[in-house]
């Protein structure tokens, strides 16, 4: 009886303690979307600066939405900051990659740099695997590969079972493994180039890069606003960044920022 | 009373003496396993502590003409006329560096409040070779009889460091050479060097030469560390100094006169045998070089071209441009490939003097070693161009000191309208009007408009498989795929092991028999209820026994236990059972209820004894 008693109070306090962080999430939520058509009606009026405020004021209550990005990179584009633009739209993009309206003011954005950027050719399966990860978000992915994971397993489970049975199974596993194969390493490309590599937009005019993490050091080439680099590591307010055609230099930490701040 | 005085007087006088031993130091045995030994080679220094075995190892001061490593403890008890004594011995490696009489203690530690001292003892250390001769090293490296005046282990094995020219300019590459050097000794596990200093960067070493090479009379084994090196800042700057990490191997005195000749012929031995064989210690050495200083000056001012983008060393420029015809608007792949010495890193894409009706691109960059390959898109616009300009390429070379600039080109190329503006020019003709028409509207384009909703929220950061419900969720098919199994492969026993399958199904066939046989019993249906105990009998034992379940009679089922050791007692239990079942058969009325509960109670004993042996 006592632990029948214990089982159900433990079960009330539980649940109790879940809607409790659900009504918190759900009061941040309420509030975040309030301050969202705040924002929205500020943009309207072409107040692009307080439209932009009150659209990172949301980020500071620690949630995003990829619709807030892209409203963010539309109010930092109207303000004439292309690379912050640029920057946002990246971001969005993590949300909501098959979004035509973000693809097409990423692309405008983009074809207004002053210098274009220039990408280091890759081989034809890994341009076709990082397309393939474009296509999707992270959570996405997960999910196909959750759920191609769950096919596959209860498929060999069936076919264990039942040896002579029908022969679906058996292609239903090998679809299954090739498909699980195939978006593992989408996946894996997805994973290793959002949460492994640091990228970053140059959200500075210009800035220079250097041989050396020194003020005095030789300048080595110029990066420009909205390119988009790779840290490879730090050295105090230095940052050592790859470009997309394969150049190395130290470049003020302060000209650039992380589409990703894990 | 004179003798209780005497008593506690001699008592008193006892316990003062022991007082006053306390108050001296402890004695500390110093052995040495040699007090001559030759430069190079190694002294094994023991501290034993008495009546200690827990005693820490104590840290050795520095020794003159020694350098000390520890070796470890060794323990030992005894006892001797039923008196129990230990000791602690604490083992220490000494090399010994250079000539000269050499005093090693005395030592003085503390210890939980005593302190113990050791005594002093001389070694001797002589030159390379003194001791056993000059056998090994005439028969190696015949070496001037000056080399004996080289002593120092220092001396035996050293790192240098040099740089080719002193007085630089920034961005120049100055080729760096690190070399080890060693006279007769063994070494191994030799790490790359690590250069230290700031105001430059370096290149990685290359691959690692070894050779000899006489210095001072004295022919050297060497190994030779080469890289480049850039200055990033003008003025003094400070290289090295150059550290390298590397392992010397000792050879063990005692036997090393014996085999001296036969085992020591490898200058980088790797020690196998002699470390299998406990011949030879290690011992990790850190060498360091001297330190340099070099002068950077900055480029020159002077006759600095405009292309001048920092390109320091001395290059070569090819230029091409494919394809040469084409039409306005296609691209152009403009390869501009550098080779030469000097630094690649600060060589940029060569410039077009003018960039006129072109539309330019970033170059795509190639570099591999010597060679740097420029790679970029020019789009004419127009179909006027007739030629790509001068490309023009400037760089300092420090051999000259002065600036050179390398000029290419101009590539003819022909350039043809492109198709966008012959149907311009077709439309154009159809009517004035609409052209006029299409000339007032202004086209553009513009940024998609803000979202409306804000749509799904999400917590900063949080990820998918980052959710624990949904990584806990993936075991899910892999503990389904593991039962699965568990299950497929008894099914198949079940299948193929038919002793086994019978065996499972025994006791299910015993339990739905006795079932019933309750029933029977509580209807008080002697008949019935003796033809399922008869039923349910032979069934069970013919299962439990994997034989055919008609021929289970009592002189089989005794035989069967006979055969597989079990109780005589339950087989006349059986027999019993048996019997009582056959008479039930012929005359039902003849048994009571009393006997029908017997009857139950000794098959469920039958059962429950046959089932607990069968485990």
């Amino acid at each position: 009886m006592k632990k029948k008693i214990i089982i159900i109070l433990s079960l009330f306090i539980f649940i109790g303690l879940s809607l409790n962080g659900n009504c918190y999430c759900l009061q941040k939520e309420s509030n975040a979307a309030g301050v969202f058509y705040k924002a929205n009606a500020l943009f309207k009026e072409g107040q692009y600066e307080q439209a932009k405020d009150e659209y990172e004021s949301i980020l500071n209550l620690g949630i995003e939405s990829g619709n807030l990005y892209y409203n963010l990179g539309n109010a930092y584009f109207k303000l004439g900051k292309r690379g912050k633009a640029i920057l946002n739209y990246e971001r969005a993009k993590l949300f909501m990659p098959q979004d035509s309206d973000l693809k097409s003011n990423l692309d405008f954005t983009r074809s207004l740099l002053e210098n274009p950027l220039v990408f280091k050719k890759q081989n034809f399966i890994v341009r076709l695997l990082e397309k393939i990860s474009d296509y999707f978000s992270l959570d996405g992915l997960s999910v196909i590969i959750s759920v191609l994971y769950f096919i596959l397993f209860f498929s060999i489970a069936f076919s264990m079972l039942h040896r002579k049975g029908p022969a679906f199974f058996k292609y239903l596993i090998n679809i299954g493994f090739i498909l699980l194969f195939i978006f593992g390493c989408v996946g894996g490309i997805k994973f290793y180039r959002t949460q492994i590599q640091q990228y970053a937009l140059i959200i500075r005019s210009f800035a220079d890069c250097r041989f050396a993490p020194a003020e005095d050091a030789v300048i080595h080439f110029r990066v420009y606003e909205g390119a988009k680099v790779n840290i490879l590591n730090k050295d105090g307010n230095w940052r050592r960044i790859k470009t997309p055609d394969a150049k190395i230099g130290w470049i003020k930490g302060a000209a650039l920022e992380k589409i990703i701040s894990l | 009373m004179r003798k209780i005085l005497f008593i506690i007087f001699s008592l008193a006088i006892l316990l003062n003496l022991q007082t006053v031993l306390r108050a001296e130091d402890l004695p500390i045995m110093l052995s040495l396993d040699t007090d001559l030994v030759e430069v190079g080679d190694a002294v094994q220094l023991s501290l034993a502590f008495d009546n200690e075995q827990e005693i820490a190892a104590p840290e050795l001061p520095e020794i003159d003409g020694f350098k000390g490593q520890y070796l470890g403890p060794s323990t030992m008890m005894s006892i001797i006329n039923g008196k129990a004594s230990s000791s602690i011995t604490h083992r220490y490696i000494l090399i010994a560096l250079k000539p000269g009489k050499f005093k090693i203690g005395p030592f003085s530690f503390t210890y939980n409040g005593n302190v113990y001292k050791s005594q002093a003892r001389e070694v001797e250390i002589v030159s390379r070779g003194k001791l056993y001769g000059q056998k090994q090293q005439s028969s190696r490296n015949p070496v001037p009889a000056e080399a004996e005046t080289k002593q120092a282990l220092e001396d035996r094995i050293f790192l240098t460091l040099a740089v080719e020219k002193i007085n630089a300019y920034l961005n120049e590459r100055i080729p760096v050479t690190i070399k080890l050097y060693v006279d007769q000794l063994m070494v191994r596990d030799i790490q790359y060097p690590v250069l230290e200093g700031q105001g430059y960067v370096k290149d990685a070493f290359s691959r690692p030469r070894q050779y000899k090479e006489q210095l001072s009379n004295i022919v050297y084994d060497v190994i030779e560390f080469n890289t480049y090196m850039y200055a990033t800042r003008e003025g003094k700057l400070n290289l090295g100094e150059a550290a390298l990490q590397c392992n010397l191997v000792i050879k063990d005195r005692s036997r090393r006169r014996g085999l001296d000749g036969f085992f020591d012929n490898d200058f980088f031995d790797d020690s196998f045998f002699g470390d299998v064989f406990g011949r030879s210690r290690i011992y990790p050495l850190d060498l360091k070089s001297a330190r340099l200083t070099m002068d950077i000056s900055a480029l020159p001012e002077q006759n600095k071209p405009p292309e001048f983008n920092g390109a320091v060393g001395d290059f070569r420029v090819q230029v091409d441009a494919e394809p040469k015809q084409l039409k306005a608007g296609d691209p152009i792949t403009l390869s501009s490939k550098i080779t030469g010495d000097g630094n690649f890193d600060s060589v940029s894409n060569p410039a077009l003097v003018s960039t006129d009706d072109f539309k330019i691109y970033n170059p795509e960059v190639k570099t591999d070693k010597e060679v740097k390959l420029f790679e970029q898109v020019i789009i004419p616009q127009s179909d006027k161009i007739k030629e790509i300009p001068v490309i023009k390429f400037a760089y300092f070379n420090p051999n000259i000191e002065d600036y050179v600039v390398i000029e290419k080109g101009p590539i003819p190329i022909s350039v043809s309208p492109s198709d966008e503006t012959q149907v311009k020019m077709i439309d154009a003709s159809i009517s004035k009007d609409i052209k006029a028409q299409a000339t007032t509207q202004v086209l553009g384009r513009d940024i998609i408009y803000i979202k409306e909703e804000p749509g799904k929220w999400k917590e900063k950061g949080q990820f998918l498989y980052k959710n624990r419900t949904f990584v806990g969720l993936q075991f899910l098919p892999l503990i389904l795929l593991i039962l699965t199994f568990i299950v497929q492969r008894r099914k198949e026993r079940l299948d193929t092991d038919l002793r086994y399958a019978r065996k499972l199904r025994a006791p299910r066939v015993a339990r739905m028999g006795l079932k019933k046989a309750k029933q029977y019993l509580n209807s008080n249906k002697t008949k019935e209820f003796y033809d399922i105990i008869f039923k349910t009998l032979k069934e069970y034992l013919g299962h439990r026994f994997a034989r055919p379940s008609a021929g289970m009679t009592s002189e089989v089922v005794e035989d069967l236990i006979k055969s597989e050791g079990l109780g005589q007692d339950i087989a006349a239990k059986l027999k019993t059972c048996f019997s009582e079942c056959d008479i039930a058969r012929y005359a039902a009325s003849s048994l009571k209820k009393d006997s029908m509960q017997n009857s139950l109670e000794s098959l469920q004993e039958i059962i429950d004894y046959l089932e607990r042996k069968k485990r």
